[in-house]
This record gives structure tokens, C-alpha cells and sequence, in this order.
């Protein structure tokens, strides 16, 4: 009787949750959460769609050359035994990449939150530092700490 | 008809003999008819007297009533109904948000 009762609720439950989430999220539009989250007047979506469509080209192109130059640094790695000095140059300039993407991803953080109103630009810049940089500062940490590092 | 015989006594007690022997009487457990006599006296006894076995008894037998178990039945999936679309939302703004962030920051800066 009472597994009958937990089966029904935990059933309508799943399924409830499932609907909802898939017609929810059924628009595709990647955009979706700033709308939602931080309640963006029309204009203000198309402000920040406008420069979400001027990143994407940057983004894809930075993305590209980071996968070239990585395809180098295996050829490297191939090519010679252990950190030879080409792997250390691959290397370097893989870095270099990385941290050129990383400053665009930031730039463009900045401008998206120029386009909204003040408190919710600052309140988007916060959430995007912490799910894009956080994640690094958090292993960091961890590696930080497994070794002794203070 | 002239075989039938006149009724007689002892013919009756042999029969009666014979079909006692043919339904055994299974013999009642011990204690038994001391249980029925409780079983009584509980149903008739008013409900502040009744233990809390008694009363979740009591219970039970009346939500295993047919229309009673289908209500509780309506009243659970409604209630898991109800709190799958409050969570609905919760996990629908999760993944927009983590779809937003994964068309501005590439996989190569991801951890």
C-alpha cells in the first residue's frame, strides 16, 4: 500500500518534471536564460543578441586555431622523446592561444553586461566569472592543495 | 418397497456415527475462542481505549477500502505532479543556463 503510494508520486513526478522540462527548453534559443534570468526588456535582448552573433564567428575562429596549433604539439610530441624543445615552443604557443580566448570570452562578458541594466549586468558578470573562471580557480585549489602549495 | 426396511433407533445412531466420521471436526487452536472473545471486546470498546496497533489497524482497513485507496491514489500523483513542475523550473533554468554558457565559452577553456 504505501510502495503503491510512493510509486504514484514518484512516477507523476518524474514524468511532470520531464514534460515540463523538455517543452520548456523546446525553443533552442541559447539566449533563453539571459531573458529569463536577469528579465531583459526586448531591447535590450536584441542589444545583447547582437553582440552574442558578433562573438560567435570570433569565437569559432579562435576555437579553430587552438585545435591546429594542439594537432601541432601532438605531431611534436610524436616527432621527438619527451619535452623537446619544438614540444616546449607547441606548447608555449597553445598557451598563448588559451589565454587570448580566455581575454576575449572576458571582453565580451564585459560588453554583454554593459548592455543591461546596471545591477543585472553586475549580477551576469559575477555568474559568468563564477561558471567560466570559477571552475579553473576550484581545480587550481584542489591541485593547490594535494601538493602542499599555499 | 418391500425392501425397505421399518425406521429404527439403532440404525439412526449408526448413521449419524458414520457421517460424524466422515467430516472430521479440525480441532479449534488453543487460546481460540479467548482471541474471538478480545476481538470483541476491542470492536466494541470506544475509541480512546483502542491501543495505537488497534487504531493504525483500523486505519489501514479503512484506506483499503476501495473508493478510499483511489482517493489517496488521486491525492499522491497529484501531489507528485505538483512538485515535479515546481522542479521543472528549477532544472530548466540550470539548463539553459549551462546551454548559454557552453555557446560563449569554448570547450578548450573548459575544465
Amino acid at each position: 500500500m504505501i510502495l503503491a503510494s510512493v510509486a504514484i508520486a514518484g512516477g507523476s513526478y518524474l514524468l511532470a518534471c520531464k514534460v515540463c522540462v523538455r517543452q520548456m527548453t523546446a525553443s533552442g534559443d541559447d539566449l533563453e536564460w539571459l531573458h529569463r534570468e536577469f528579465q531583459l526588456s526586448d531591447a535590450e535582448m536584441q542589444r545583447v543578441r547582437a553582440l552574442h552573433e558578433g562573438y560567435q564567428p570570433r569565437c569559432h575562429e579562435m576555437c579553430a586555431r587552438i585545435e591546429a596549433k594542439k594537432a601541432e604539439l601532438e605531431a611534436a610530441m610524436t616527432a621527438g622523446q619527451g619535452v623537446t624543445p619544438a614540444v616546449r615552443e607547441k606548447l608555449a604557443e597553445v598557451a598563448a592561444l588559451r589565454a587570448q580566448c580566455q581575454g576575449n570570452m572576458l571582453q565580451h562578458f564585459y560588453e554583454v553586461s554593459q548592455a543591461m541594466p546596471p545591477e543585472q549586468g553586475r549580477r551576469y558578470l559575477a555568474e559568468m566569472r563564477r561558471l567560466t573562471l570559477g571552475f579553473h580557480e576550484q581545480f587550481e585549489d584542489t591541485m593547490s592543495s594535494h601538493h602542499g602549495h599555499h | 418397497m418391500s425392501a425397505i426396511k421399518p425406521n429404527n433407533g439403532s440404525d439412526d445412531a449408526r448413521l449419524g456415527e458414520l457421517l460424524r466420521s466422515a467430516r472430521p471436526q479440525a480441532e479449534l487452536p488453543p487460546g481460540f475462542s479467548n482471541a474471538v472473545w478480545r476481538r470483541i471486546e476491542r470492536a466494541n470498546q470506544p475509541s480512546h481505549g483502542r491501543s495505537l496497533a488497534d487504531s493504525l489497524d483500523l486505519l489501514v482497513g479503512w484506506l483499503l477500502r476501495p473508493r478510499f485507496a483511489l482517493a489517496l491514489a488521486a491525492v499522491m500523483m497529484i501531489s507528485g505532479t505538483i512538485a515535479g513542475i515546481s522542479n521543472a523550473g528549477v532544472n530548466t533554468n540550470r539548463i539553459a543556463r549551462d546551454r548559454y554558457v557552453a555557446s560563449v565559452n569554448p570547450p578548450d577553456l573548459r575544465p
